[in-house]
């Protein structure tokens, strides 16, 4: 019988930023269509994980692979992999003056052959996903997160979450410090990702109000760059109580 | 008249306060056809003199004196505007087509309002010379847009003189020609006079830009704002001489100059000439300038939207397509759909 390939698979991967190495062997694999959480104390290399399987140029790998639908990513550089289907939304999204949120919009759906639409087809999409987030429509006409607040910068990503419907979504949402609202935006984007497509999720947080919506299929667990436990759901409640510390003292 | 008879312009686009010469930025010379047998530029402002309503004579030309009256000779476009006392008019000018070279005089009367638009679409040399005088309480509305895949040159020169009360709003968007002289000098004579002027610009290929902008400040508790901002590519080449100058008298007057550029290609020259006069003492005035490209950190968050460090560049000059697109007046729009569809 064959056995399906995993959507991404990361076999062995050791990154460094600069000198300093970050990420120690790791290995991960996440089959298409589950939901995935990744918790750890501040600064064990979480959002690193992130970059790295996003190609950031921080950092470099000095050994291992990466693997995304049978196909070997490895030197793929960023952009290939986000038209490829991987989408990584950042804690902190950049901002771009020059650049209007609807022109932004359209660039990364027109470089989409699969979301091919009308100008008149696009414009009404990006309606509606604006109001499903309850997204203030002004913000479209904005140069891109310039001047908004945390809160709206999150919705930004989300739109884009929804928009583009990738594959394989890394939401980084690591440190706390968003309001409730915040919070709640994340918790609907993810919900309605996970509608909208069969699309596979690595949530990185501890905020477990985040995850009140979605059902997760397995939580993993990285202290010091390294991924030293694994779990069902139920991991989520043990750590909410009990923190990191049983990791932490050797 | 000989056909390839030329005549040099000398003092284009002047700062007002001079620096070195050897820097090569305080002003420039530009060949046009010589009109009839004058051949000495200097000579153009006699004859020019008298193709200028009244009311004008004594506001300078934005671009210099040799290059306004060259293009107050060469006009085939004349226009002589007067917007009565409260009320308001369009005034749209779209050069490179049946009309190559206008001369533009709009006097704005108290409390009018007035959209001047000028739409340059030239392959060839098209210019433009506008004054306008804005009196007391008026609004005019000052819109300029060279358009993308323009192959020709263009010589454009502005002037206003702005009273008490009134209120001047420029955009200018210079998005192509292969060179492209645009000089606008503004005079806010009455108290409480404002200015507000953007500039746009995208330089790409050899694309020669080179700008003048002067906004002197006589009235008391006058404002002007100047924003510039641009894109330049390949091995564009770009100056920019802005210039607030806060007169003896102007107690209160506020001025800022401000200058953001991304230069993406390497074979870019990028010049700024920012300066800030100064002969009263209580006034405010400052400027700044960013020269950048995206950082890694932008670069990077493009690229996982799918936008590569090629395109990153692209998006910001569709930006400011679409932008200027957005800013004009309707009619103006929907003669830049149909010139653009035309190819
Ligand atoms: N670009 C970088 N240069 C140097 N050190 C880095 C860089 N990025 C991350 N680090 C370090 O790597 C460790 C892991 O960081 P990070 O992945 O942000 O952790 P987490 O997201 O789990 O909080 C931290 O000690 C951090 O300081
Ligand atoms: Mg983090």
């Amino acid at each position: 019988m064959a056995i399906s390939k995993p959507l991404i698979d990361i076999t062995n991967v050791t990154a460094l930023a600069g000198e300093k190495e970050i990420l120690h062997n790791v290995s991960l694999a996440l089959d298409a269509g589950t939901c995935h959480v990744l918790m750890g104390p501040n600064g064990a290399g979480k959002s690193t994980l992130g970059h790295v399987i996003m190609a950031d140029p921080e950092y470099t790998l000095s050994s291992g692979s990466i693997a995304f639908e049978g196909k070997d990513i490895t030197d793929m550089p960023t952009y290939k992999r986000a038209l490829a289907g991987i989408f990584l939304s950042f804690q902190a999204p950049v901002e771009v003056p020059g650049v209007p949120l609807y022109s932004f919009l359209r660039t990364i759906c027109a470089a989409r052959p699969e979301l091919k639409m009308t100008a008149r087809q696009f414009r009404k999409h990006v309606h509606e996903l604006a109001d499903e987030l309850e997204m203030d429509e002004a913000y479209l006409t904005r140069d891109l997160g310039v001047g908004f607040s945390g809160g709206e910068k999150k919705k930004v990503e989300m739109l884009q979450l929804l928009l583009l419907q990738p594959k394989l979504a890394i939401l980084d949402e690591t440190d706390s410090g968003l309001d409730v609202d915040a919070l709640s935006v994340v918790s609907k984007g993810i919900d309605a990702y996970r509608k909208s497509c069969d699309g596979t999720l690595l949530i990185i947080t501890h905020n477990t109000r985040i995850l009140e919506r979605v059902s997760v299929d397995r939580v993993h667990v990285m202290v010091d760059g390294r991924l030293v436990d694994e779990g069902n759901a139920s991991l989520i409640s043990r750590i909410d109580a009990h923190g990191f510390e049983a990791y932490t003292q050797e | 008249m000989k056909t390839d008879a030329m005549t040099t312009l000398e003092h284009v686009n002047a700062a007002p306060a001079q620096t070195w010469n050897w820097l090569r930025i305080n002003e420039r010379t530009v060949e046009v056809p010589a009109i009839a047998n004058i051949s000495n530029g200097a000579d153009l402002q006699k004859y020019a003199s008298e193709k200028i309503v009244p009311e004008f004579r004594d506001l300078l030309s934005g671009a210099g004196a040799q290059a306004g009256a060259w293009i107050d000779l060469a006009a085939d476009t004349v226009k002589e505007v007067r917007i009565a006392a409260g009320t308001s008019q369009e005034v749209l000018l779209c050069l490179g087509e049946n009309e190559h070279v206008a001369r533009v005089f709009v006097q704005v009367e108290a409390g009018a309002s007035a959209h001047i638009c000028v739409l340059c679409f030239g392959q060839n040399l098209s210019a433009h010379n506008v004054r306008v005088l804005v009196e007391e309480g008026a609004v005019c509305h000052y819109d300029m847009l060279i358009a993308k895949n323009v192959t020709g040159r263009h010589l454009e020169s502005f002037s206003a003189r702005v009273e008490k009360d009134a209120r001047l709003q420029m955009h200018q968007y210079v998005l192509g020609s292969t060179l492209s002289l645009s000089g606008t000098y503004v005079e806010l004579v009455g108290d409480n006079a404002q200015l507000e002027q953007v500039i746009r610009y995208m330089g790409e290929g050899k694309d020669e830009l080179d700008m003048t902008s002067t906004c002197i400040h006589y009235g008391k508790n006058t404002k002007s704002e100047i924003v510039a901002t641009g894109v330049l590519d390949d091995e564009a080449k770009k100056v920019l001489r802005a210039t607030i100058d806060l007169s003896r008298g102007c107690k209160g007057a506020e001025g800022s100059e401000n200058e953001t550029v991304v230069c993406a290609g390497k074979g870019v020259i990028n010049k700024t000439l920012p300066v800030i006069l100064c002969s009263e003492d209580d006034v405010a005035g400052n400027h700044g300038a960013t020269i950048g490209s995206f950082s890694p950190e932008q670069l990077f968050y493009l690229a996982t939207r799918g936008i590569s460090p090629d395109e990153a560049i692209d998006l910001l000059k569709e930006s400011l397509l679409e932008e200027a697109q957005a800013h004009l007046p309707k009619e103006a729009q929907d003669y830049i759909e149909k010139w653009s569809e035309r190819g």
